[in-house]
């Protein structure tokens, strides 16, 4: 039962939204879902070999990319005190940019490539990284420490043995909000600029009046970052095996 | 000389913040000799745990020298084994792994020494657990061990049976006491129990009120090995009620 609830949630909210657009009959700007599935159904070859595929190297780059650059973040930052007061402002300033803003930007700078919407992706995604691996590092306990020093361990094996390991479940927390937001950033992305992708195609459909044309990539584009999520949850679930005991 | 594990001599320390200075330990003189054990008793906020940062090197003493087996230095960190309070074992890590972490730090990859030992400590078949699946007692049990193979000949104590219920924190003095007769090991215990100090140890020695001077110290009137009905003997039981007086007076003044 437990399993099959969200199933059946989505069932009846598919339903519903399926009584809705049959009744409002306007198909160019709300096809029924019957009409979605069947739209990715006829375009299933352009969807999943072509532009997927495009949108899903753009996620890869951008949360490698975010991950790296999140972490290496939340290292300065618990280095010392005065980077983490210069960088926490400038964190949040990332944030306050209208991405659709400034994306065009980014296509001025890199033109119709991949890495202007990589871009995008990076900078929605590292935040979210960034932040939860420096509350983990940050998050190890005075006792440990002095445990730890007490054994007489030096800053390396503090580190390594005690801070990151301490850090990995706000890490995957980090993670966890970062890899959705990485699928959106890439979407946008494609919107503002691009020439492929999941996005790009949705577009596309919107100039040619194609309301299921428009729907069908989006719903791809979800069910492939669920599929994405739900991959960082068994990755968490099996690092983080010894948290079922806690 | 050579029988001394650990000493204290004239010994001063001051916590500085600030302007504010707490002065901990005045000239505090202070001798272990090898395998002995001894209990140290304090109410809260006497300066117990101070003594033991100051033994494991989290903290140097301003004035005043600590000698551990027989050598005098400044740099003790990696030397003593400690037990804290909260067993502090690290989650992700499993048994045998927590046990093994002071081997790891100091660079020594004998993790077949780990698996005897923990049968020694009847830690059988829970080598690949996670501390989350042991009781209370079964976690001291490794934190004791890794306090252990942290090598060296003195072991620290810090309150480890606290938290745990009564039964089981009588098995676990039976336990200790039965294993450090057998790896002749020198422990320094510190607890607010009377009774636990008078069952386990040598020598209990008293904590008064910050600063302390000098410290005050009770030779327990009991053989080895000893048994728990042994705290019921007529000596032990008249030096727990001078221990007692001593410690109501503290609390009224």
């Amino acid at each position: 039962m437990k399993r099959t609830a969200p199933f059946m949630l989505l069932i009846i909210l598919l339903c519903i939204w399926e009584v809705i657009a049959r009744k409002v009959d306007m198909q160019f700007i709300l096809p029924t879902p019957i009409d979605v599935i069947h739209k990715i159904w006829t375009l299933r070859e352009v969807l999943f070999f072509e532009h997927l595929p495009a949108t899903m190297l753009v996620v890869a780059i951008g949360l490698a990319v975010s991950i790296i650059l999140g972490v290496i973040i939340a290292l300065l930052m618990t280095m010392s005190r005065i980077l983490e007061q210069a960088f926490y402002p400038v964190l949040i300033a990332t944030q306050t940019i209208p991405i659709i803003a400034i994306a065009p930007i980014f296509v001025l700078w890199f033109g119709y490539t991949i890495w202007s919407r990589v871009l995008v992706t990076i900078l929605i995604a590292f935040f979210p990284i960034a932040i939860a691996a420096f509350d983990g590092i940050r998050s190890t306990s005075t006792e440990y420490k002095e445990l730890f020093l007490s054994m007489g361990a030096n800053k390396r094996e503090l580190f390594f043995k005690l801070q990151v390991p301490a850090a990995m479940p706000m890490f995957f927390s980090g993670l966890k909000v970062a890899v959705p937001m990485a699928v959106i950033g890439a979407a946008i992305g494609e919107w503002l600029g691009a020439q492929d992708g999941l996005g790009y195609f949705s577009r596309r459909m919107m100039t040619q009046f194609d309301g299921a044309g428009v729907f069908a990539p989006i719903a791809v584009l979800s069910i492939a970052g669920l599929l994405l999520f739900t991959f960082v949850i068994l990755l968490e679930k099996y690092m983080l095996r010894w948290r079922k005991y806690q | 000389m050579n029988d001394e594990a650990l000493a204290f001599e004239n010994v001063s320390f001051f916590y500085q913040s600030g302007k504010s200075r707490k002065q901990i330990l005045k000239g505090v003189d202070l001798n272990v000799r090898r395998g002995e054990f001894v209990s140290i008793i304090g109410a809260s906020g006497s300066g117990k745990s101070t003594i033991f940062r100051l033994i494991t090197g989290l903290e140097n003493p301003q004035s005043g020298e600590i000698r551990l087996a027989g050598k005098s230095t400044n740099n003790r960190l990696g030397q003593v084994g400690y037990m804290p309070q909260r067993d502090l074992l690290m989650p992700w890590r499993t048994v045998r792994e927590n046990a093994a972490l002071p081997l790891e730090i100091k660079g020594d990859s004998q993790l077949k020494k780990v698996d005897e030992m923990l049968q020694e400590f009847g830690l059988a078949g829970y080598e690949d657990k996670y501390p989350g699946e042991l009781s209370g007692g079964m976690r001291q049990r490794v934190s004791f061990l890794r306090a252990t193979l942290a090598g060296s000949d003195i072991l620290l104590l810090d309150e480890p049976f606290s938290a745990l219920d009564a039964l089981t924190k009588l098995f676990m003095q039976e336990w200790l006491l039965e294993q450090w007769e057998k790896e002749k090991k020198t422990i320094l215990f510190i607890t607010h129990d009377i009774s636990e100090a008078l069952f386990l140890s040598d020598r209990v020695i008293v904590l008064g009120e910050s600063p302390t001077q000098v410290l005050e110290e009770s030779v327990v009137p009991l053989g080895r090995p000893r048994a728990h009905q042994d705290a019921d003997q007529p000596e032990v039981l008249k030096l727990k009620e001078t221990l007692i007086e001593r410690f109501r007076k503290q609390t009224i003044l």
